[in-house]
C-alpha cells in the first residue's frame, strides 16, 4: 500500500462569474522515501490539489478519494485532519513569514507545536528538541537562536526554520509548495540540498510543488505535469526530461533557454492558458498544441500508458512518439496527417492504463 | 482559501472566455451588483424614497393638503387629538392638524438634498486634501494630517449649536456643518489609499515617461480612488441624513416650519401616546432609508472589491 | 563610442529615525560605485541576487532615482543632473519595462490610453495620429489592435507584459532598461516575451540593459553580462566567456548553484554551496564584500578592496578562479558571526 494514494480528485469553486473548475480528475501517489514533483503553471491546479488534501480549500466542492495510511483525508472529520496535519503530514509554504507568528520566538513556536501533538513531552525537553532541530537544518548557534523572533532571520534562514518545524514531529509526508521560489539561487541551492539530505535521513515522502523545472530536475523521483486542472503527463524524472510524450511537457522544456548557451530561437507554447470557467472542448491543451488533430477538438484524452514503464500521458498522439528524436517526430507528423487515427489500432503495443 | 491573483486571471482572461470586449472594471462591478439581491432591494427602496420626494407636490395636489397647511377641524378631534390614518389623511395628521404623509414627502426632499449635497461637498474636500497629502507626503502631509486631527477632535454638536445660534438655522449652513465634520474621515482614507497607489509600478512608469505630478494624480491616482470613494460616499449619505435629522430634532437644523424628518419626529414627541403613528411613520421611514443606503453601500463595496480587501474600513 | 556610460555611480538610501527631528542614522548602500558601459545595439545583462542593487541601478539609469554621486552619461551628455526640458528629452530616449505585469498597468484605464501615455505626455501627434500609432504598436508586439479599448484585467500576464513593451516603444527610444521583464511570467509565456524582445531589437536597432536573476535567461539574451553583489559589479565579460570561465568566485558559485532543467547535467556538475546569507547592505563587510562567504578568501581579502581589472573580461578579485580550477565551496552552512 502506498503512503498516499489520491484518486480522481476534483475541486471546484463557485464564484460570482461562474464555477471555477480548479482540479478536474487528478490521481497520484507517493511512497516513503520518494519524492513526487508536481509541475504546472499558474492555474494548473497544482497547489489547489494538495491544499484540498489538507482541508485548506474552504467553500470548494470536492470529490474523489485521498487515502493516507489507509484513511481518506477527504471524508475525515475536521478535528482528526487537524491532528494529522503537522504530526503525520507537514507543509512548507513559499512564504515562511505567513506561517510563522511574528510575535513569538521561533523556539516557542516549535515547542508549542510539539506539545500540542505530544502533550507528554515536557517543556524543557521540547525546547531541547527545538534547538536540536534548528541545528539539524543548518542554523548556526541553534541554542541561542531558538530565542529569536522570525524577523531576526533572513529569508533563507526562515525557510530553514519552517523545515525544522515541519520535521519536528517526524512526519511521514512533507508537502512543499514552491518552497524555494522566493529565494535567491545560492540560497535555493542550500535549501534543496538540505531537503534532499533530510529526506534520505528520515525516509520521509515528499511532494514538491513548483513551476520550476530546474528544481524538479534536482529533487524529484517522479514527476506529474498538470495543465488547466488536469494531469497532462506522469513519468519518472529522466523519462520526463528526455522522453516526454505530451506536447505541453515538450513545450515547457523548449521554452527554457538551454544550459549549453546556444542562442537558437526559443520555441514557446503559443497562446494563453484557458479560462477555468469556460474550458475548451476536447483536450484542454488543443488550442495551443502544435500537433492538434481533429479528434483532440472533441474527445478529451484520458491518462494513457505510453512507451516506457509507468509513463502515462493524456494525449492522443501515438504512444511510441516520445522524446525529441527524428523517429518520434515522424510518428507525430504521421499521426497528425492521418488526423483522427486511433492509436490502439495504429500502435498495437499500447494499452490504456487505469 | 480564496483564489490567488493568477488564478483569478486565468478565470477572466482565458482564450476561451466568451467575448468580453469592453467589460471593464466598472461594468464587471455593475454586473456583480445586479446579482446581489440585498443591494438590488436596497436600490429599489432608495429609488422609492426618491420618488416619494419627487411626488411631494403631487401628493399635496391629490390630497389637497399643503405641507404647512393646518386642518384644525378635520385633522384634529374635537378634543384636539390628531386623527389617525383615514381616507382623508392617509397616514393621519400631526399635532397641528397637518397631513403627515405630505409633510414626510416634503421632508424626504430635505433629507435627500442635505444627505447628497453634504456628501458631495465632503467628498470633493476630502479627496482633494487626502490626495494632496498622500501624493506629496512630507511637509504637505504633515500639515494636512494635523489639520484633519484638529477637525476630528472638534465637538461637532457644540459647534453646530453655536453656529445655529449665531447665524440662524438654515439648509446651507447645515450642509456646510455636516460636510465639514465628514470630510476628514474621507480625507484620511483617501490619503491612505493614495499612499498605497503612489508606490505602484504604474505610477513609477508614468514618472519614467516624464509625466508631471498633477497629470499623474489625475490620470493614474484618481481613477483608482473612485472605488473606495464611491463606497465611502454611499455610506456617508445615510450618516448625513441621520445627522440632519438629529440637528433638526434638536431644533438646530432647518427652519422649524420646513417639514424635515427630524423636525417631524420632534413634533411627535408630545403626541406619541395618543397617536403612535405620528412617531412610528417618520421613524420607520428614516430607519428604512438609512438602512437601504447602508446596504446599497455594502453591496457597492462588495461589487467593486470582490476579493474582500475591505476598502474604506481602515 | 558607448551609448550609455555609468561612471562610479553610488546610490545610498538614508535610514532616518527620530520623532521630531529626523536624523539619518544609517544608509543602505544599494549601489556603491558601479561603472559600466553599454554599446549601441547590444544587450548588457545584469545579474545578481535580491539586494545586490541591480533594480536600483536600473532606476538610476532611467532617472527615477537621483544618484548620490557619480555620473550617468547618455550619448555623450551627462544626464545625472538634468531637469526640465533636458530631462524630458532624455526620457524620450530611455524607456523602462517593468517586472510586474499586474502592477505596472493602471487597472482603471483602457490599454489604448496606457500605450498612448508617452505620446500624450510628450505632446506628439493629434488624437487620430496617436490612435493610429497605438494600433501600430499593438500589432508590433503581437496584440490584436482591435483590443485597444479593453482594460488590463482582460489580458493575461504575458499579454500585459506586451502592453508594457508597447508603451516603452511608443517614443522610439534608443535604450530600454528591462527590469526582470519575464520573471513574473509562466514558463511557457516567458519564451514568447523573450522572443519578442529579441525580434524587436533586430527590427528597431534597440539597445537593452536586461536585469534579471535568472541566469539562463540572461545568458540567452545578453551580449555581455555584469554580475553584481552587494552594490558592486564583481565581474563583467562577454556572455559566453563569463558562463564558461567565470573568474570571480561569486560568479562561479552563482552559476554552479543555479538549477537547470536537465537532470543529467544537474547531477553531473559539482555545486558550490555558499555558506550563509548575503550580508546587510547597511553595513557591508570591509575589503572584498564577498570575503565572508568566499571559498577562496584569504587575509588580504578582508582588508583590501579588489578593483575591477581586465580588458574584455574584468573581475574584481584578488585570487580569481583559474581556468580549469574547481571550487568546492564551504561545506558548513550558516551565517558567520
Amino acid at each position: 500500500m502506498r503512503l498516499l494514494e489520491v484518486t480522481d480528485l476534483r475541486v471546484s469553486f463557485p464564484t460570482p462569474d461562474g464555477v471555477v473548475q480548479a482540479v478536474r480528475g487528478v490521481s497520484f501517489g507517493v511512497d516513503r522515501g520518494r519524492t513526487l514533483g508536481i509541475v504546472g503553471e499558474s492555474g494548473s491546479g497544482k497547489s489547489v490539489s494538495t491544499q484540498t488534501l489538507m482541508g485548506l480549500t474552504r467553500g470548494a466542492t470536492v470529490t474523489g478519494a485521498a487515502l493516507f495510511e489507509g484513511r481518506d483525508l477527504l471524508t475525515m472529520p475536521r478535528e482528526e485532519l487537524r491532528r494529522l496535519r503537522g504530526a503525520r503530514i507537514a507543509m512548507i509554504f513559499q512564504d515562511p513569514l505567513s506561517s510563522l507568528h511574528p510575535l513569538y520566538r521561533v523556539g516557542r513556536q516549535i515547542v508549542e507545536m510539539i506539545r500540542v501533538h505530544e502533550p507528554e513531552v515536557g517543556r524543557e525537553q521540547a525546547r531541547g528538541r527545538a534547538a536540536e532541530l534548528l541545528g539539524l537544518v543548518g542554523i548556526p548557534r541553534p541554542a541561542e537562536r531558538v530565542d529569536d523572533f522570525p524577523h531576526q532571520f533572513s529569508g533563507g534562514m526562515r525557510q530553514r526554520v519552517m523545515i525544522a518545524m515541519a520535521l519536528a514531529l517526524n512526519p511521514a509526508l512533507i508537502i512543499a509548495d514552491e518552497p524555494t521560489t522566493a529565494l535567491d539561487a545560492t540560497v535555493q541551492a542550500q535549501i534543496i540540498d538540505l531537503m534532499v539530505r533530510l529526506q534520505r535521513e528520515f525516509d520521509t515522502a515528499l511532494i514538491m510543488i513548483t513551476h520550476d523545472l530546474g528544481v524538479i530536475a534536482d529533487i524529484a523521483d517522479d514527476v506529474l505535469v498538470m495543465y488547466a486542472g488536469k494531469p497532462a503527463e506522469y513519468a519518472d524524472r529522466r523519462t520526463l526530461y528526455y522522453r516526454a510524450h505530451h506536447p505541453y511537457t515538450t513545450g515547457l522544456l523548449e521554452s527554457i533557454p538551454k544550459a549549453t548557451g546556444t542562442r537558437e530561437r526559443l520555441q514557446p507554447v503559443p497562446g494563453q492558458p484557458p479560462s477555468l470557467i469556460h474550458l475548451p472542448p476536447g483536450c484542454v491543451f488543443h488550442p495551443r498544441c502544435r500537433h492538434v488533430m481533429d479528434r483532440c477538438r472533441s474527445e478529451e484524452p484520458p491518462m494513457l500508458a505510453v512507451a516506457g514503464e509507468g509513463h502515462r500521458s493524456a494525449c492522443w498522439l501515438p504512444g511510441a512518439a516520445v522524446g525529441p528524436g527524428a523517429e518520434a517526430e515522424r510518428l507525430r507528423d504521421e499521426a497528425q496527417a492521418a488526423g483522427t487515427r486511433r492509436r490502439d489500432k495504429g500502435e498495437g503495443d499500447v494499452a490504456p492504463a487505469d | 482559501m480564496s483564489l490567488t491573483e493568477p488564478q483569478i486571471e486565468a478565470v477572466h482572461s482565458g482564450e476561451h472566455a466568451p467575448a468580453v470586449a469592453g467589460r471593464g472594471p466598472w461594468r464587471l462591478a455593475f454586473d456583480r451588483l445586479r446579482r446581489d439581491r440585498a443591494a438590488v432591494v436596497s436600490a429599489v427602496v432608495v429609488a422609492l424614497v426618491v420618488v416619494l420626494a419627487a411626488c411631494a407636490p403631487l401628493l399635496a395636489a391629490i390630497t389637497g393638503h399643503g405641507p404647512a397647511e393646518r386642518f384644525p377641524t378635520t385633522g384634529l378631534t374635537p378634543e384636539g387629538i390628531p386623527v389617525g390614518p383615514s381616507a382623508e389623511f392617509w397616514l393621519g395628521a400631526d399635532g397641528l392638524g397637518r397631513d403627515l404623509l405630505v409633510r414626510l414627502a416634503y421632508g424626504a426632499r430635505i433629507s435627500l438634498l442635505v444627505g447628497v449635497l453634504a456628501t458631495l461637498l465632503a467628498t470633493v474636500f476630502g479627496v482633494t486634501v487626502g490626495m494632496l497629502a498622500g501624493f506629496f507626503g512630507g511637509a504637505v502631509d504633515a500639515v494636512l494630517a494635523r489639520v484633519l486631527d484638529v477637525v476630528l477632535s472638534f465637538p461637532y454638536l457644540l459647534v453646530a449649536i453655536v453656529l445655529a445660534a449665531v447665524y440662524g438655522a438654515s439648509i446651507p449652513l447645515m450642509i456646510f456643518v455636516i460636510a465639514f465634520f465628514s470630510f476628514a474621515a474621507m480625507a484620511r482614507i483617501v490619503r491612505g489609499q493614495t499612499f498605497a497607489i503612489r508606490e505602484r509600478e504604474y505610477v513609477e512608469a508614468a514618472r519614467s515617461l516624464g509625466a508631471g505630478p498633477f497629470r499623474t494624480m489625475f490620470v493614474d491616482v484618481l481613477p483608482n480612488l473612485i472605488a473606495p470613494v464611491t463606497v465611502l460616499a454611499s455610506l456617508l449619505i445615510p450618516t448625513s441624513i441621520v445627522f440632519e435629522a438629529t440637528l433638526s430634532f434638536l431644533g438646530l437644523g432647518v427652519d422649524p416650519r420646513t417639514p424635515s424628518w427630524g423636525a417631524i419626529l420632534a413634533d411627535s414627541v408630545d403626541f406619541y401616546r395618543v397617536s403612535p403613528g405620528l412617531l412610528l411613520f417618520p421613524a420607520a421611514l428614516l430607519l428604512i432609508t438609512t438602512l437601504a443606503f447602508n446596504m446599497l453601500g455594502d453591496g457597492i463595496r462588495d461589487a467593486l472589491d470582490p476579493r474582500g480587501d475591505r476598502i474604506g474600513t481602515r | 563610442m558607448s551609448l550609455l556610460r555609468i561612471e562610479d555611480v553610488r546610490k545610498y538610501f538614508p535610514i532616518k529615525e527620530g520623532l521630531f527631528v529626523r536624523r539619518e542614522i544609517a544608509r543602505v548602500h544599494a549601489v556603491d560605485g558601479v561603472s559600466l558601459e553599454v554599446n549601441p545595439g547590444e544587450t548588457l545583462g545584469v545579474v545578481g541576487e535580491s539586494g545586490c542593487g541591480k533594480s536600483t541601478l536600473a532606476r538610476c539609469v532611467t532617472g527615477l532615482h537621483p544618484v548620490t554621486s557619480g555620473r550617468i552619461v547618455f550619448d555623450g551628455q551627462d544626464v545625472t543632473r538634468l531637469s526640465g526640458r533636458g530631462l524630458k528629452a532624455f526620457r524620450r530616449d530611455v524607456q523602462m519595462i517593468f517586472q510586474d505585469p499586474y502592477g505596472s498597468l493602471n487597472p482603471r484605464r483602457r490599454v489604448g490610453s496606457i500605450i498612448a501615455d508617452p505620446l500624450v505626455v510628450h505632446r506628439i501627434g493629434d488624437a487620430r495620429a496617436r490612435r493610429r500609432r497605438v494600433q501600430e504598436l499593438m500589432e508590433l508586439v503581437g496584440l490584436n489592435p482591435e483590443h485597444y479599448n479593453r482594460f488590463p484585467a482582460e489580458f493575461s500576464g504575458g499579454q500585459r507584459q506586451r502592453i508594457g513593451i508597447a508603451r516603452a516603444l511608443a517614443l522610439k527610444p534608443r535604450l530600454i532598461v528591462c527590469d526582470e521583464p519575464v520573471s513574473a511570467l509562466d514558463v511557457s509565456i516567458q519564451a514568447q516575451v523573450i522572443n519578442l524582445l529579441t525580434d524587436l531589437q533586430g527590427e528597431l536597432g534597440l539597445t537593452y540593459v536586461f536585469i534579471a536573476h535568472d541566469l539562463s535567461v540572461v545568458r540567452y539574451v545578453s551580449d555581455r553580462v555584469a554580475v553584481m553583489y552587494l552594490g558592486k559589479v564583481v565581474e563583467v565579460a562577454p556572455g559566453e566567456q563569463l558562463y564558461r570561465e567565470p573568474r570571480h568566485p561569486y560568479t562561479y558559485s552563482l552559476l554552479s548553484a543555479a538549477s537547470v532543467a536537465d537532470p543529467d547535467a544537474s547531477a553531473a556538475r559539482s555545486r558550490v554551496i555558499l555558506a550563509g546569507d548575503v550580508p546587510s547592505p547597511i553595513t557591508p563587510p570591509p575589503g572584498c564584500r564577498f570575503h565572508p562567504r568566499c571559498p577562496k578568501a584569504q587575509a588580504r581579502c578582508s582588508t583590501e578592496e579588489p578593483l575591477l581589472l581586465g580588458v574584455e573580461h574584468r573581475a574584481a578579485c584578488h585570487f580569481p578562479v583559474e581556468p580549469g580550477e574547481r571550487l568546492t565551496g564551504a561545506t558548513r552552512s550558516g551565517d558567520r558571526p
